[in-house]
């Protein structure tokens, strides 16, 4: 999201703008979810961290210090209660989320595939190809996608707040982890 | 060789025309090098540009952030009281304290300030525990979401107790005298 259009909602929200608050809903709750989905949280973990985090802003909304960086604080806040359901759990993250994965492989029967107009499916089928290998890859890596390919996508500010790494570094790690994904979707013929 | 020089904003020396005879041949190689090098990357950009792009709408496919989510966060407005003070997460067990040997299931200690006022919480399966300091009586509401809490009362000696566990994100909001005051949001 703009930064300046952020900084413009939050001083409407905070002067009781609703539809403001709203239009940073729409804007931000994306980058927000990208975040817990990133940390890898189950999905009752990442529901309630998502909420805790809205909850919060709507909380500190009059006194965020800098409006223009709302979306950088909710990314942070979200990060940091990721890492605290991760310490609660009192164990390693896991490297697969099965709900996650049984959702990607489960409707693809070949009878529904016929079903489909041929179009739709080679579309869905290059979805979960991607998605696949997408999970594949590095935790680093899928962290970092994770929360770029949020919609609207994030400003590297914002993913340096979710992920707690430089922004200088943002850059060259998103094209290398992006030749690494081609990499494994062109190896499967996949794109 | 000065035209070429000229063009390319060099500073040509008589004695080393030989010389920059060689130096501009490798330059053009060089040029051309760069070209194809550019090409190369803006190939390479293109490509990642189109794979993230895929990547995004595997996501939007795969992993939507759920409506009801996007409502809850809408309804969080309602969370928005500036009359309200907040009193801030000074310490919670699960980030300060050290695990504790050999127990499984350690009570989940927070401790909230606001100025003077500080809040005591202990959250356990059974419910949470409270203790207001200085202790003092105080209306008090555990509220999980913009909805309505349920209602708690702290005694004289800032004492107050619930015997259900607060469920995802909770705080308190805690009448005392004229003053509102809501503990920062967190997940139990």
């Amino acid at each position: 999201m703009e930064r300046a259009d952020v900084g413009a909602l939050v001083r409407s929200a905070v002067d009781g703008d609703g539809a403001a608050w709203k239009a940073l809903v729409e804007g931000l709750s994306p980058l927000v979810w990208s975040v817990v989905r990133a940390h890898r949280l189950s999905d009752a973990d990442a529901h309630e961290v998502y909420q805790t985090v809205w909850f919060r802003f709507a909380q500190h909304l009059g006194r965020i210090r800098e409006p223009q960086k709302a979306g950088s604080w909710l990314a942070s806040t979200a990060r940091h209660e990721s890492l605290k359901v991760i310490r609660s759990l009192s164990r390693l993250v896991p490297t697969d989320d099965p709900q996650l994965l049984d959702r990607v492989s489960e409707d693809g029967t070949p009878e529904q595939s016929l079903l489909d107009a041929e179009e739709a499916a080679a579309e869905s089928e290059r979805i979960r190809y991607v998605w696949q290998e997408f999970e594949e890859l590095g935790d680093r890596c899928r962290q970092l996608l994770r929360v770029l390919i949020a919609s609207p996508p994030p400003s590297y500010q914002e993913v340096s707040a979710a992920l707690g790494i430089a922004v200088g570094s943002i850059g060259p790690l998103r094209q290398r982890c992006l030749r690494r994904l081609r990499a494994r979707l062109d190896a499967r013929g996949a794109l | 060789m000065n035209a070429i020089n000229d063009h390319d904003g060099d500073v040509g020396d008589e004695r080393d025309v030989r010389d920059e005879g060689v130096r501009e041949d490798a330059a053009v190689e060089h040029v051309v090098d760069r070209a194809a090098s550019d090409r190369a990357l803006e190939g390479e950009a293109f490509d990642c540009e189109r794979v993230e792009e895929a990547l995004r709408r595997a996501a939007a496919v795969l992993d939507p952030l759920p409506d009801a989510l996007r409502e809850l966060a809408v309804d969080a407005y309602a969370l928005y009281d500036l009359d309200a003070r907040i009193a801030e997460l000074a310490f919670d067990s699960l980030v300060d304290a050290l695990p504790v040997r050999g127990e499984a299931d350690t009570p989940r200690m927070l401790t909230f300030r606001a100025g003077e006022l500080t809040v005591d919480v202990e959250v356990t399966d059974e419910g949470l525990l409270g203790q207001l300091l200085p202790p003092q009586q105080a209306r008090i509401e555990v509220l999980g979401g913009p909805q309505v809490g349920t209602a708690l009362t702290a005694d004289a000696m800032g004492r107050f107790a619930s015997d259900a566990p607060p469920a995802g994100p909770f705080a308190l909001r805690l009448r005392t005298g004229g003053a509102v005051v809501v503990t920062e949001w967190l997940r139990a």
